[in-house]
């Protein structure tokens, strides 16, 4: 059975840093990890500057480096808002 | 209408040729400088509509009992007023200013935080008292350094130096319309509904803590990339309207000098016919 998936956006004041499908998050909060699968129950958390991964549909793996910010889920949606997204250098 | 030497017709229009010259570079400098700050906006209205979307989420998990959500005691009330840094923009700062004076006169105990140069040279010779100055923000809205403002105006909230904050801008709603409109900063709605169950990490309070100030810096941050948007505009067709007169005052003066110089030319035709006639042609 194929995992499901959700809508994620990372924004950022000034530009809009990733908007697609994926079927799982993992951010960094402050006191750990916080991963976040399709359906998750509506969740707000501070988050911490450190590494964001993505995971899409194909289970493409991406990881970005975020600043400080907050994670909002609602409604099967995920907002990441944060001062700053880059890709991480591989 | 006075006799104009042929001379002092052309150094009028040279004078004319020149502002026409000034006048049409500020037009495109605006134009262009419009454009990039709308741009901005467009940039950074994804960020402000996902922060309002956070913090309805927060209304709709529990009422908000924080200090920002909660009718101030103090009775002192601030009022941003955004006006422009420099000038050649019609009458963009006179019709904010008005606004700003109309809610001075409605209202008691009034502080004043100004936004622009053009706003505070005018309020520094009235009798309310200028809380904070933001030179150099105007024109230039830069996140950070609103992020800073907001810093200032949260604390004095907090401490309870000032009571509910308003914030006057100019809106744009197209080139030709440009709306000062009044805004309430703080305190925020505390909502109430609790319809929503949600799992708050690491816990609430120092969620509200860190997200409330934020919210307000992002609100603060479209509200003056808006104003900024207005200015240019304004000083756009202001300055197309000056360049406009020039064209005119330039067209008018030509058809002066050419008849000046016709008459001239008129005048020694006569002289040398009748030089002539004297000398038994």
């Amino acid at each position: 059975m194929p995992t499901q998936t959700f809508h994620c956006t990372i924004v950022t004041p000034t530009e809009v840093s990733f908007s697609g499908d994926v079927t799982s998050v993992v951010a960094p909060a402050s006191d750990g990890c916080l991963g976040v699968w399709a359906r998750h129950a509506p969740l707000m958390s501070i988050l911490v500057a450190g590494a964001l991964t993505l995971t899409d549909a194909g289970g493409q793996v991406e990881v970005r480096r975020i600043g400080a910010g907050f994670l909002n889920v609602l409604n099967n949606d995920v907002t990441i808002l944060t001062d700053a997204c880059v890709m991480q250098k591989p | 209408m006075p006799v104009l030497t042929l001379r002092a017709v052309r150094q009028k229009i040279r004078g004319a040729q020149k502002t026409r010259q000034i006048t049409k570079t500020m037009q495109m400098v605006s134009a262009s400088r419009l454009m990039k700050t709308q741009e901005k906006l467009r940039q950074a209205k994804p960020y402000a509509q996902k922060m309002e979307g956070m913090f309805l989420h927060l209304l709709k998990s529990d009422p908000l009992s924080h200090p920002f959500c909660t009718e101030p005691s103090a009775k002192e009330v601030a009022l941003v007023v955004v006006t422009s840094d420099r000038g050649l923009c019609g009458s963009y700062n006179t019709n904010l200013i008005a606004q700003a004076e109309e809610f001075l006169h409605n209202h008691e105990a009034v502080s004043l935080v100004m936004i622009g140069k053009k706003g505070a040279n005018h309020f520094r010779r009235r009798p309310w008292p200028i809380l904070l100055e933001y030179p150099e923000m105007a024109g230039k809205p830069d996140f950070d350094r609103i992020s800073e403002a907001t810093r200032d105006l949260t604390s004095s909230y907090l401490s309870g130096k000032i009571g509910r904050i308003y914030l006057l801008y100019t809106r744009y709603i197209s080139a030709l319309s440009l709306r000062p409109t009044c805004v309430q900063v703080l305190p925020l709605p505390s909502g109430g509904e609790g319809t929503v169950q949600t799992i708050i990490e690491p816990d609430r309070q120092m969620l509200l803590d860190r997200f409330l100030p934020q919210y307000i810096a992002s609100r603060i941050y479209i509200l003056l990339l808006e104003a900024a948007a207005s200015e240019n505009s304004a000083r756009m067709i202001a300055m197309k309207s000056a360049t406009d007169n020039a064209k005119k005052m330039i067209s008018g003066l030509t058809l002066v000098r050419n008849k000046v110089r016709q008459a001239a030319i008129t005048r020694e035709m006569i002289e040398i016919v009748t030089a002539g006639e004297a000398l038994g042609g």
